[in-house]
């Protein structure tokens, strides 16, 4: 059965079925380094964390990562493989950081050929950023496992998830809408028709974007500021004492803002027209934040998009939507490559059989000599 | 001290160190570190490939004053004997050391009580060296059965040519030499909130609409 996995800046997340239930496998991308001294070791094996040594360093993966550094406050250890949607650029183990991540997570194949459903951000607007070496690198670990991959725009894959509706003229149009991934080093943007990509945009700020300009504001540390906004914050609730809070808030509106601006002016450019109302999904980690929706609508009004909007809604589940529609789209193509493959079998077995029925035909006239005249006919034979 | 001989006509060096050993020549490993060299998998694969044999191996467990040695893979007959000569010096050693007037009075109690001291402590020692060999060795074959095992997986693979086989086992190993973590998946598991059916019902709408 296909599989998917949604490779984010800030968390990997495969996804699968698996005894008629969506299964979502989810960790955090990110490790913390450490010098390999004697107990070092012994001491992770004992508080039960994953990790790996390379030489004369010890890598904590993971959540654990993330733990140690708020344990340690040596932000400097806390390492990131990718960086504003992509891999990261500045990290030297960041492409074998991935890989084992991305293992650990899907597995290998479980037969040759199995479908795998990977996602990539788009390039971004404001930022001259290499996706095809990012997009190489995942395809190329994948196909290692034994997968057959395909890969997507995350957007789009919010879209396959959520179903959003259009309407034309003839009623309901599935799949139509504008999908918005909200993560931690990028904003994607897609508008969809009947589940084809019409348009598509990105930008370079995300989830990570607001949490350094806010540890830069306030002067707090990177990863009590991801605290806040893991643990603390609903931005229909601000708690306007708590300093965090409020950065936290101004510039999430920053980037709806700047988001929905660069898709208005990029959209005009294009000379695309659409003439009937869209409905806009919001997905991605950076989303999940309790009201994220309610400051969506109230920044949406403060913005002239070139189409009319029925109406703005939260993927179900946030923070998986675009794993399961990577799955989504997985389980569609593995259908059709099967189904495909099942048309060949058939046309190969009849293309046999007409052989066999040919050869055997063949085989009786040979069998039966000289074909028989019948008496009434003569034959001239010329000397 | 580790000593190994290189059983080829040709030099072997260990890929990613400095460590080379020249055409039936003798290195001591433990110059490199008994922990580093330990670790190396291209050197525990040169043992069970037999180009290299293991000349001398001294157990980290080894008091320094039992200058006793054995090498992994001695009969019991060679080390009975390498033990009566290792009993025979000592034996000399201590009548040098004890003065001559006392050797003189009571030489034969002496010799019997050193005698009854070093059997009981040679036998200590012998213990211990088992031990020490034993776990080398276990450790050892844990190591190869891991390796035997993916290499068997990789060899029955009807799809791959010689070279695929080849070039895949050299992947294994490089991964291997750089790469060491203690768990095999990552990541916590959590149930969606959708079935099975909500899945396929959503792919069977995509691909209604001829998803490529």
């Amino acid at each position: 059965m296909a599989k998917a996995i949604d490779v984010g800046t800030c968390f990997l997340v495969g996804a699968e079925l698996r005894n008629g239930k969506e299964v979502f496998t989810r960790e955090r991308d990110a490790f913390f380094s450490m010098p390999k001294e004697d107990f070092s070791e012994e001491m992770l094996t004992d508080a039960g964390a994953k990790f790996m040594h390379r030489g004369d360093e010890l890598f904590v993966v993971g959540e654990d990562a993330l733990k140690y550094c708020m344990l340690t406050g040596k932000e400097d250890s806390y390492r990131r493989p990718m960086a504003q949607g992509i891999l990261n650029p500045s990290e030297t183990e960041a492409i074998p950081l991935l890989e084992l991540l991305m293992t650990g997570i899907l597995g290998e194949a479980t037969e040759k050929g199995e479908i795998v459903a990977a996602t990539v951000p788009a390039a971004a607007l404001e930022k001259d950023m290499d996706v095809t070496f990012h997009k190489i690198v995942i395809e190329r670990h994948l196909k290692k496992l034994g997968y057959d991959v395909r890969i997507l725009n995350e957007a789009l894959a919010l879209i396959f998830a959520e179903n959003p509706q259009g309407r034309d003229e003839r009623g309901p149009v599935p799949f139509t809408g504008i999908a918005i991934s909200f993560g931690a080093g990028m904003t994607n943007l897609v508008v969809a028709y009947r589940a084809k990509k019409l348009f598509e945009i990105s930008v370079a700020r995300g989830g990570d974007w607001i949490d350094q300009h806010v540890s830069r504001a306030r002067n707090v540390p990177f990863g009590k500021v991801t605290h806040t906004k893991e643990k603390k914050l609903d931005l229909s609730n601000v708690d306007m004492r708590d300093s965090i809070q409020v950065a936290l808030d101004i510039y999430y509106e920053d980037l709806i803002e700047f988001t929905l601006e660069k898709f208005a002016e990029h959209f005009k450019n294009s000379n695309s027209v659409i003439d009937y109302p869209m409905e806009i999904v919001v997905g991605g980690g950076t989303a999940s934040v309790p009201g994220f929706v309610q400051k969506f609508e109230e920044t949406l009004k403060n913005v002239e998009l070139p189409m009319e909007i029925s109406r703005v809604r939260l993927a179900r589940d946030p923070l998986h939507a675009v794993a399961r529609g990577s799955l989504v789209a997985a389980v569609s193509m593995e259908k059709k490559k099967k189904k495909e493959e099942a048309e060949r079998k058939k046309r190969e077995e009849e293309e046999r059989r007409r052989r066999e029925e040919e050869a055997a035909r063949f085989a009786v006239e040979e069998e039966a000599g000289s074909p028989v005249i019948p008496e009434d006919i003569e034959i001239e034979t010329e000397i | 001290m580790w000593i190994v001989r290189n059983k080829l006509r040709a030099t072997i060096k260990i890929e990613g160190t400095d460590i080379e050993i020249g055409p039936e020549a003798e290195v001591d490993l433990d110059l490199h570190g008994r922990d580093v060299v330990d670790e190396m998998l291209p050197l525990a694969v040169a043992f069970e490939e037999g180009y290299l044999e293991n000349v001398f191996k001294e157990s980290n467990e080894t008091p320094k004053s039992a200058n006793v040695n054995f090498a992994p893979g001695m009969t019991s007959e060679e080390m009975t004997s390498q033990l009566a000569e290792f009993k025979k010096s000592i034996l000399e050693e201590l009548k040098h050391s004890i003065p001559a007037p006392v050797a003189a009075k009571v030489p034969a109690e002496t010799e019997t009580m050193v005698s009854a001291l070093l059997g009981e402590k040679i036998g200590a020692v012998q213990e211990e060296l088992r031990a020490g060999v034993k776990g080398v060795l276990e450790s050892l074959e844990a190591m190869q059965s891991r390796l035997s095992v993916e290499k068997q997986r990789i060899v029955s693979n009807p799809n791959l040519s010689k070279a695929e086989i080849r070039a895949r086992i050299a992947f294994i190993e490089e991964t291997e030499r750089n790469i060491k973590t203690n768990f095999e998946k990552v990541g916590h598991e959590i149930e969606g909130t959708g079935g099975q059916g909500d899945v396929m019902n959503q792919a069977d709408l995509l691909s209604d609409l001829g998803l490529e």
